[in-house]
């Protein structure tokens, strides 16, 4: 378990990189579906 | 039924979701499994270490990500070779490169602050002007500007070719990055793993991290690769509607005109 000592840098760390990697994820979710709607289905090549 | 899953107040499940595929999905979920087996062994499960304490845990998504940007920058910078050999050259290359810059820079930021966090614990500053430090610090800052010199005008080619070239000059630096340790003996500890400084279920964390995060890294470049292709074809569909519009203007110019 972690240790009271360090427990907000420890946790600290984590939320950073996971709150960041949310972030990101949801900008790339969001580009997508707004771009989809402008080119049809036949012109995405892995679809 | 079928009227049901085609309802015109819902999306298409292709619009909802444009960029996945069932490999897509199924990467995903293989990341967030192995995300989820992170934080339990890496908060939880894994214990304190002899010297570091608790500081040990965030080494594992400290290395984890620092090993990512690395992976990154060097597909990038493979990509931007096969971009500019002729007999492989195509955008989706430059599309490839530029989304694994995009990832390489979140995971060394990740990187940066988690270690100035580990820094605060282990060295009693968040920051260090040494050997390690500067040069990952540069080596995010150049991969901005990559992600900056993408930005600028001009048609997909190029692009492809300034950041291509830019890309092949960055790729240099991550060798600089890496052997800093054994080169310049700076404040920043040497290399974890190869020193055998981990073992059982600490050692079994960190590959746990680099596991999740390797497939983390995979799927995002995927949908961020899919991303920048419709907005290529978006922006060739703005630049078709202007050449047809120029072509519309010069025609009833020409018609008015005696």
């Amino acid at each position: 378990m972690i240790g009271m000592l360090y427990a907000p840098y420890v946790i600290g760390s984590y939320v950073v990189t996971f709150v960041g990697i949310g972030l990101y994820t949801l900008r790339i979710l969001a580009q997508a579906r707004k771009a989809a709607g402008q080119v049809p289905l036949q012109d995405r090549p892995w679809s | 039924m079928t009227g049901f899953m085609t309802s015109t107040t819902s999306p298409a499940p292709s619009d909802r979701a444009p960029t996945s595929t069932t490999f897509s999905r199924a990467l995903g979920i293989a990341a967030l499994v192995g995300i989820g087996w992170l934080i339990v062994f890496g908060l939880f499960l894994s214990p304190n270490d002899r010297v570091q304490k608790t500081g040990v845990r965030i080494l594992y998504i400290h290395v984890p990500s620092a090993w990512l940007a690395y992976l990154a920058f060097g597909v990038t910078g493979l990509s931007s070779v096969a971009y500019l050999w002729k007999r492989t050259r195509s955008l989706t290359w430059d599309r490839i490169a530029g989304a694994s810059a995009e990832v390489g820079v979140l995971f060394m930021g990740i990187t940066l602050v988690s270690g100035s966090l580990w820094g605060r614990i282990s060295w009693g500053t968040y920051w260090t002007w040494d050997a390690r430090l500067t040069t990952t610090a540069f080596l995010f800052v150049t991969y901005i500007g990559y992600l900056a010199v993408r930005g600028l005008g001009g048609t997909h080619q190029q692009r492809a070719k300034r950041s291509a070239v830019l890309a092949i000059l960055a790729m240099l630096e991550v060798p600089l990055v890496h052997f800093s340790v054994t080169w310049w003996r700076p404040l920043h500890q040497n290399e974890t793993v190869e020193n055998g400084k981990l073992s059982g279920l600490m050692l079994f964390t960190l590959f746990v991290g680099i596991i999740a995060f390797t497939l983390l890294y995979v799927w995002l470049v995927l949908h961020r690769q899919r991303v920048l292709t419709l907005l290529d074809q978006v922006d060739d569909q703005g630049l078709d509607v202007a050449i047809v519009e120029r072509r519309n203007e010069v025609v009833n110019a020409q018609e008015v005109s005696p």
